[in-house]
């Protein structure tokens, strides 16, 4: 019978002896977001098991609601009915062909008519596949170099972006320019000195960055990219892959007032099934075209049906504002929770993604500890990433989540102890 | 230079052997550079300083034409052989020089030291960790790669130890500039790295790890600022590039 961590003796038995199998033959053991060191290693889960709606269970039949919904493609809840249904319908007939199915025609004109901004759609199978494929784009349809992005955003694992430094040359980094978030000031200084050679700015719709607050963008820096992009001819690239699909039914660029020439998107699309495209405005398709794409995968059918299933489902049911609503009771709970038990929260960001910390904790210790503590107690929440919320968040969901974050609050009140279990 | 040469000093001072081979001898011997770096190793009362740029005049003089040949002499490989151009006649004290080298390397090379002597390994793990946290400094100063790595990390302070709380050492990043010290540092670090033995911290900072694997199997623990943690743990990996400490 599963249950949430904290009641058996090592909870994280079968996960660990299955890391130190994983580390003789993988990198790293687990690699990449998942990786053990991006968390709190011996108190978060390692491997999961299978899921359903709002939660999952990891190797050692550990329940846990899951507030990170695979790191955010999980838009619906896990295993949805309809989408799966939709899936395996066309599964049945076959997924990986010699060409495209008619999936790709009605999925790309389901983008066109959904997106703002979107004439034309191509599609991929991650997010980096279709953010390395804009910047050629950009770099083909303007002939220029240089591209810009914020200083600490995530972009993708392609060498211009990456994060880290293994494997990275400065060649790979030669061409890219910084600047900061809101900070208008010093994205004017960056136009000024190189815009003729700015091929593309690159944008997520929000600032979340890893290890700090999300930042949402200022009035005043929306009407500057938007200005500076139009006058100089320097196309937008809007980099939803994250927040896709979550805040705004035409893009989150919609909420925020930019005005993108090319949108990518990828995570919520499908439900969890593998998934991403790239949309742009109709004067780039030439250029577009001449972009080599492709990928053994990236024709398969059926997550191309989950993502039809899955984009008619948000409008049917309103998904994005009922997001909103459950991820403000959520946040507010915690907030009030964190008051009654002495420890100060902060929140950031749209409550369809809202990050919770500790406040006045520099070093995430205390806020590691909590969550650490959360999820012993039953509730995954990522201490140094976004959170994401989904359809399957119900009331009942938020109130089961809220009582193990007090349970989470009560253990790191008690008193400081290893977060790595 | 900045790195190896300081740990003639913890040498002469818990090395009994090395103590006895400098006896009562007392002189200056300096390294430097055509480029002008210079650093320099006062021998005096059993014990050793050593000193940055010294301004005092050296008794012995060696002078390497360019930053590679120095290096080669630290890596006992290629061609190396400084200039003597101060002191060559004083034959006894270059002659006990090279006695104390060859000690130096002998407690950072020797093998298998943890099941032979104990006492001695403690000692080795001290040096080799001594020289590790040195070199990332002048990393950090000197090497485009690393100042890269250093401007997009976040300011902060880090401690570094070993079991239960040894060979501990601090490294704070703060407004572009490095420092570094042992033991505990005055305030709670930003960040704390705790391997669980000398070999698993030995094998890090010598890039002959899978770090992500041996954190996710709790072999080393990072509480804290990880990003900082991350950016001198690549620094770190690169010191092998250079030296093998």
């Amino acid at each position: 019978m599963s249950q949430p961590p904290s009641q058996t003796a090592d909870p994280l038995q079968r996960s660990k002896a299955l890391f130190e199998r994983a580390s003789q033959v993988i990198p790293g053991g687990i690699y990449g977001h998942a990786a053990p060191a991006a968390t709190v290693p011996g108190a978060f889960p390692y491997f999961a098991q299978r899921a359903e709606g709002a939660r999952y269970w990891d190797v050692d039949g550990n329940e846990y609601i899951d507030l990170m919904c695979g790191y955010g493609p999980i838009l619906l809840g896990y295993q949805h009915p309809e989408v799966n249904a939709a899936a395996l319908k066309v599964q049945a007939q076959g997924d990986c062909f010699n060409h495209p199915t008619e999936y790709s025609v009605r999925l790309a004109e389901k983008i066109c008519h959904n997106i703002q901004g979107a004439d034309w759609a191509v599609f991929g199978k991650n997010g980096s596949d279709m953010t390395a494929w804009a910047v050629r784009v950009a770099r083909e349809f303007t002939g220029r170099k240089r591209i810009a992005k914020i200083t600490h955003a995530y972009h993708g694992i392609d060498p211009w972006c990456v994060p880290g430094f293994g494997g990275v040359i400065s060649e790979d980094r030669a061409l890219i320019d910084h600047f900061y978030w809101n900070q208008v000031d010093s994205l004017d200084a960056l136009i000024h000195d190189k815009a003729h050679d700015i091929a593309a700015i690159m944008l997520t719709p929000f600032h979340h960055p890893a290890f700090d607050d999300s930042v949402l963008p200022s009035p005043e820096f929306v009407q500057a990219v938007n200005q500076h992009c139009a006058s100089q001819g320097i196309l937008l690239i809007m980099d939803d892959v994250r927040c896709g699909f979550r805040l705004h039914p035409a893009g989150s660029h919609q909420r925020f007032g930019f005005k993108p020439d090319l949108i990518c998107m990828s995570k919520a699309i499908g439900n969890g099934y593998p998934l991403s495209a790239c949309a742009g405005a109709k004067e780039l398709k030439v250029a577009a075209s001449k972009c080599f794409l492709t990928g053994s995968f990236w024709n398969a059918a059926a997550p191309m049906a989950a993502a039809l299933k899955t984009m008619e489902i948000i409008e049917r049911d309103a998904v994005i504002p009922a997001l909103e609503r459950q991820g403000q009771k959520l946040i507010e709970g915690m907030l009030q929770l964190g008051q009654a038990y002495g420890i100060p929260l902060q929140a950031s960001g749209p409550t369809a993604m809202p990050y919770l910390r500790v406040a006045n904790d520099p070093s995430f210790r205390a806020q590691q500890a909590l969550c650490a503590a959360a999820v012993q107690a039953g509730l995954y929440l990522h201490p140094h990433h976004n959170w994401f919320i989904s359809a399957a968040h119900s009331p009942e969901i938020i109130e089961t989540s809220l009582e193990r974050f007090a349970q989470a609050l009560q253990t790191l009140a008690a008193g400081p102890k290893n977060p790595h279990g | 230079m900045f790195a190896i040469l300081p740990a003639f000093e913890d040498l002469l001072q818990f090395s009994e052997p090395a103590q006895k081979l400098l006896a009562e001898r007392s002189f200056r011997l300096r390294f430097q550079t055509s480029s002008g770096l210079r650093s320099s190793l006062h021998f005096a009362h059993n014990a050793c300083q050593h000193v940055r740029q010294p301004a005092a005049p050296s008794d012995i003089v060696l002078h390497f034409l360019t930053e590679e040949q120095l290096n080669n002499e630290f890596e006992n490989q290629g061609f190396r052989i400084p200039l003597p151009i101060k002191g060559a006649h004083r034959i006894k004290d270059l002659q006990v020089f090279k006695a104390l080298s060859r000690a130096l390397e002998q407690a950072l090379r020797a093998q298998d030291l943890h099941r032979t002597d104990p006492t001695l390994h403690d000692f080795q793990v001290s040096l080799q960790l001594g020289i590790a946290l040195r070199a990332v400094i002048q990393l950090t100063r000197h090497e485009p790669r690393s100042q890269r790595i250093m401007q997009e990390t976040p300011d902060g302070l880090a401690y570094f130890s070993v079991g239960e709380e040894r060979y501990g050492a601090w490294i704070e990043w703060k407004d572009g500039h490095i420092s570094a010290g042992k033991h505990q540092p005055d305030r709670q670090p930003d960040v704390s790295v705790r391997f669980n033995n000398p070999e698993t911290a030995l094998k890090a900072v010598g890039n002959r790890i899978d770090v992500m694997a041996a954190i996710g199997m709790g072999q080393i623990q990072v509480t804290g600022l990880v990003p900082l943690a991350d950016a001198l743990g690549y620094i770190f990996e690169r010191i092998p590039l250079y030296i093998q400490p």
